[in-house]
């Protein structure tokens, strides 16, 4: 095991068996599509996946699931303790583009038994659905309204989230455009200024750590793009040769060869707000790249 | 002992049709000539020709070769001059030594007079020379050879090149012109990175001004410093060392501090065409990353390096920064980091700076730019007065025919 210890976080990287992985939410067929393509004629495994003490993922789920598909039995992952307050848990919000107004949303809610409170701003909004937080949000313009269903539709996070994908559906389905993004967006002046009359935001459930925990424990998984976590630092670009997975050896082995793999690359420290290969990364880093021959 | 070859020089100019150069070039092959170096160029509808060429291995007598060249007046309409030439009066390719000298900035006469006799003076040889920007704004670019250039002691051929370089900057400023000099291969070897100093290069001077004066006013215990400093870059690094005098500051109303900064007319525009020519662009910037997020958000850097204030749960600054502080020294160490990640050498750089002492890392790439300088006498290969930051794309070999048609690409896609 390589372990990087920092003043507030401690990562262990090590290779563990995919069929070890706890998932806590679903896949969605493109990334699984593209990360196939990418892993059979890809020569490296740019960045470990993320996972807790449990082996719950928290950061790689794509990734690992095309392992398996793949037939890997092993897979690179940082391993951090979750309830560490310098890991965050965020979300994604939906943006729905080329919907005319909330009308259609309240009819399909409507239909599923749920019912629209409409409220007076995003302030509002923001508190009320950090006191229920199995309920959805939506902002269009100056309009702000909770979404609330009945128990037996919603009775935990899972299926709030489940529920969400059912609306999602419905409203592709009408011809209004899905795109997912990280919930902080809509706390930034300019995001919200430059949303358009015809797109809508849906502001998710805001579920914890012990939800996710308890759900992938249970075996349950949530709908795709739920959670975003933010680990502080995150370790990159650890760039391991993904022929080695395709290798018939032991778990001990391949562990010390990825621990030496590792000492022989450079590791560069960088504050959070950095851009590296055209990402901002909000977090601080640990970059790890090779030693100039 | 071996025969002397037997070289033809052949000039051709006139009004430009199809098939000129074929016309000349088949003429020239059915009498066993091999053209060892050619130059054609076309100008508002006018031909040039230049052309050498070895009749070694033709049988006839340089008599019978001019003259059968000759009817190429007649095929062609073009004026054709010849000359006959001694194989000792060709120079060897591999004996020059070539820079390209590019100077930009509005029209005025003598410009061209008063480089030509700078080089005259040194014995410097201009091999072509070509207008890259024609009107109210100028730019040419021109090949030099300072193969037999002079070279007065105590100085070593190199330390009088680089005397030459800063005289040709000082000549260029005092005709309001801006000017780089590159060695050729240099020129030709592919740039794949280009980096900035934010500070010094994308954000404008006064803005940049009035935002270190309010903070200045706003957070006492930090003015006298800040103010003692007389450039922008030095108050700049007195407030990232002084940072703990923020302490207690709601980072909210840094970030609207920040709004008053504003970036140079054109950076937006000259990112999205450095990307759209392959470069990758980094940012660095010893300031608060506020300000890069806004650039990255608007052209989408491929890097960006700056310092982010330390907040407590509600916002509040710390007086701290996160860790590695990114300051004028360590700029280096960042550039260096990006081209191995990118697995490229350092004469593949270009960095735009002021060209100051704090813009450190001009010393380890391929093409250094001095935008708009405090000082003189910079070490950098060029100097870009002008105020306009897109102009330094015609250091890059871009003509203004190009630049116009990028930014009308542009304009077209953010109608």
């Amino acid at each position: 095991m390589f372990c990087i210890k920092t003043k507030s976080l401690e990562l262990r990287l090590e290779v563990i068996p995919v069929e070890s992985l706890f998932r806590h939410e679903d896949t969605l067929p493109h990334v699984v599509d593209e990360l196939l393509l990418e892993f059979r004629n890809w020569a490296n495994l740019q960045n470990p996946i993320i996972v807790d003490e449990n082996n719950i993922i928290l950061d790689g789920n794509h990734r690992a699931f095309v392992f398996k598909e793949l037939k890997f039995k092993y897979i690179p992952a940082c391993r951090i303790n979750y309830f560490n307050k310098r890991v965050g848990l965020r979300y994604w919000f939906r943006l729905l583009e080329n919907i005319k107004s909330a009308d259609l949303l309240k009819q399909i809610v409507e239909d599923m038994n749920g019912k629209l409170h409409q409220v007076d701003d995003q302030e509002t909004l923001k508190k009320t659905l950090k006191n229920n937080n199995l309920d959805c949000g939506v902002q269009q313009g100056n309009f702000y309204a909770s979404i609330r269903f009945n128990k037996d539709l919603v009775h935990d996070a899972v299926s709030a989230y489940a529920v969400l994908a059912e609306i999602q559906d419905k409203l592709v389905q009408e011809g209004v455009k899905l795109k997912y993004f990280p919930c902080q967006h809509m706390y930034e002046t300019k995001f919200c200024s430059e949303l358009k009359e015809c797109e809508m935001v849906i502001w998710t459930p805001q579920i914890t750590k012990e939800m996710v925990v308890a759900a992938a424990k249970r075996k349950k998984v949530f709908a795709p793009r739920t959670t975003r976590h933010l680990i502080s630092p995150r370790p990159l670009n650890v760039n391991v040769p993904l022929y080695w997975f395709k290798e018939n050896i032991s778990l001990e082995e391949i562990n010390q060869r990825f621990s030496q793999f590792l000492a022989s690359k450079n590791l560069e420290h960088f504050g959070p707000g950095q851009v590296i290969d055209g990402r901002y990364y909000g977090e601080e880093l640990l970059f790890f790249f090779d030693k100039k021959q | 002992m071996s025969e002397k070859r037997k070289i033809i020089t052949l000039s051709a100019i006139g009004v430009d049709s199809p098939g000129l150069v074929s016309k000349i070039t088949t003429k020239i092959f059915q009498m066993s000539g091999n053209i060892i170096d050619v130059e054609e160029i076309c100008r508002r509808g006018l031909f040039s020709i230049f052309l050498i060429i070895d009749f070694s291995a033709s049988k006839k007598s340089i008599d019978e070769i001019t003259h059968a060249l000759k009817p190429i007046e007649n095929e062609t309409g073009l004026k054709v001059i010849l000359g006959i030439h001694d194989e000792d009066e060709i120079t060897d390719l591999t004996e020059k030594e070539d820079y390209i000298v590019t100077v930009l900035g509005i029209d005025q006469p003598g410009i061209m007079a008063n480089i030509s006799t700078f080089f005259r003076k040194y014995n410097i040889n201009i091999e072509d020379c070509r207008m890259i920007a024609r009107g109210k704004f100028f730019a040419m670019e021109m090949v030099i050879d300072t193969s037999k250039m002079i070279t007065e002691p105590p100085y070593s051929h190199n330390e009088a090149i680089e005397k030459m370089k800063d005289g040709l900057k000082d000549l260029c400023t005092g005709l309001n012109q801006s000017v780089i000099i590159q060695s050729e291969d240099i020129y030709k070897r592919v740039k794949k990175l280009i980096v900035f100093d934010v500070e010094s290069t994308l954000i404008q001077d006064l803005s940049l001004k009035n935002f270190l004066e309010k903070i200045a006013k706003t957070v006492k215990p930090i003015g006298s410093k800040i103010e003692s400093e007389h450039s922008n870059q030095g108050k700049i690094q007195a407030l990232v060392k002084n940072v703990s005098a923020l302490k207690g500051m709601p980072v909210s109303d840094l970030k609207k501090f920040c709004k008053i900064l504003q970036l140079n007319t054109g950076t937006l525009e000259l990112i999205q065409i450095l990307k759209s020519m392959g470069f990758k662009v980094a940012l660095l910037s010893s300031g608060f990353n506020f300000f890069i997020k806004r650039i990255f958000e608007a052209a989408s850097v491929d890097y960006a390096f700056s310092n982010t204030l330390k907040a407590d749960e509600h916002g509040i600054i710390t007086g701290e920064l996160e860790k590695p502080v990114i300051t004028n020294t360590t700029k280096n160490e960042i550039l260096e980091f990006i081209m191995n990640l990118e697995n490229i050498s350092s004469d593949q750089v270009v960095a735009v700076g002021d060209g100051s002492t704090l813009s450190h890392f001009r010393k380890t790439v391929g093409l250094s730019i001095a935008f708009k300088p405090d000082e003189t006498g910079m070490k950098t290969d060029g100097i870009l007065s002008s105020d306009r930051i897109i102009s330094m794309l015609y250091f890059l070999g871009i003509s203004k025919s190009e630049l116009d048609k990028y930014l009308t690409r542009i304009n077209r896609k953010s109608a």
